[in-house]
């Protein structure tokens, strides 16, 4: 249960901290270190894929991806460890 | 370790190519060979396939700075399942990441698998086995392996990046400050990932420990 609190009171922090941070949070930090060097050099991001995906369709992946990523592993944890989850709860 | 499509010149793009084939291609043979001595490794191997997309995917937001990043979770399978395997493991997330997810490319691909499959696969299991061997313990060895996996992993892509776009001025001046640039966000999501890495770890060890036998969690 003490573990628990100090999970969540962690996690809050977190959270808080993120939240109250200004930023527009836009593009990871391989852009940010790509971009100015490549500005610089006049080189540009270019597509090869016949799709280009941004927007609500980004979200709409990343919320699926993490489903399918989730289940596949929990599905494989529980065959690993089969009665982890319900010793917890007894 | 997401390097987006284009920023690479085409020769470069093709050069790391050739090297990432071959170790996935090793790595490919390598699952084989074990799942066929040891069936019982699928459900591990699955587990960590699932852990090292996910967590290679999940954009950290780092408080304070106001950027994100990635941690790459193949340091973690390469403890576990060895280098090789966390090779595969990672370049298959990569390869996703690519097609459906706007992160990395597919003509960065090969510099991708690279930085984040071969470096942080590689340079994590070196420093876990030199570690245990040194007597460290079991924790501490995959937390410390964790983080500098991690730091290889970007230490490369600032690599790839400089080599790409130096310009006139040296690689390694433009390596340096990108690098640099790296390390504010990275330093901090490299110790969530010693943490992370630690923790599984021993938790595997603990719980199962007859699924890695003759791994490399008991040097």
């Amino acid at each position: 249960m003490r573990r628990w609190v100090l999970v969540l009171m962690v996690a809050g922090v977190f959270v808080a901290a993120v939240l109250f941070t200004e930023s527009r949070w836009e593009g990871d930090v391989t852009e940010g270190a790509a971009t100015p060097l490549a500005e610089k050099a006049g080189v540009e991001e270019s597509q090869v894929l016949p799709w280009k995906i941004d927007g609500d369709l980004l979200l709409f992946f990343f919320l699926s991806g993490g489903a399918v990523g989730g289940f596949a592993a929990g599905y494989y944890w529980r065959t690993l460890f089969p009665g982890s989850g319900s010793k917890e709860m007894a | 370790m997401h390097i987006p499509e284009g920023l690479i010149p085409a020769q470069q793009a093709a050069a790391w190519y050739v090297p990432a084939v071959g170790f996935v291609g090793a790595g490919l043979v390598g699952i084989k060979r074990r799942l066929a001595i040891n069936p019982e490794l699928r459900p591990l191997i699955g587990l960590m396939g699932a852990f090292v997309f996910l967590i290679s995917l999940i954009p950290f937001p780092v408080p304070g700075l106001g950027t994100v990043s990635h941690p790459c979770g193949t340091p973690m399978a390469a403890i576990l399942l060895g280098p090789l395997t966390g090779t595969v493991l990672g370049s298959v997330a990569l390869f996703l990441q690519a097609l459906f997810f706007a992160h990395g490319g597919i003509t960065s691909w090969g510099a991708n698998v690279i930085a984040m499959a071969v470096g942080g696969s590689f340079s994590a299991f070196a420093v876990f086995k030199v570690s245990r061997r040194a007597g460290l313990g079991l924790g501490f060895s995959a937390g410390l392996a964790g983080l500098i996996g991690d730091l290889v992993t970007y230490g490369i892509t600032s690599f790839q990046i400089a080599l790409a776009l130096h310009g006139d001025e040296a690689v390694l001046n433009v390596w340096g400050a990108a690098f640099a640039s790296f390390l504010p966000t990275q330093v901090p999501l490299a110790i969530a990932e010693a943490l992370f890495t630690a923790g599984v770890v021993v938790y595997i060890a603990n719980q199962r420990a007859e699924l890695l036998e003759g791994a490399v969690v008991r040097p």
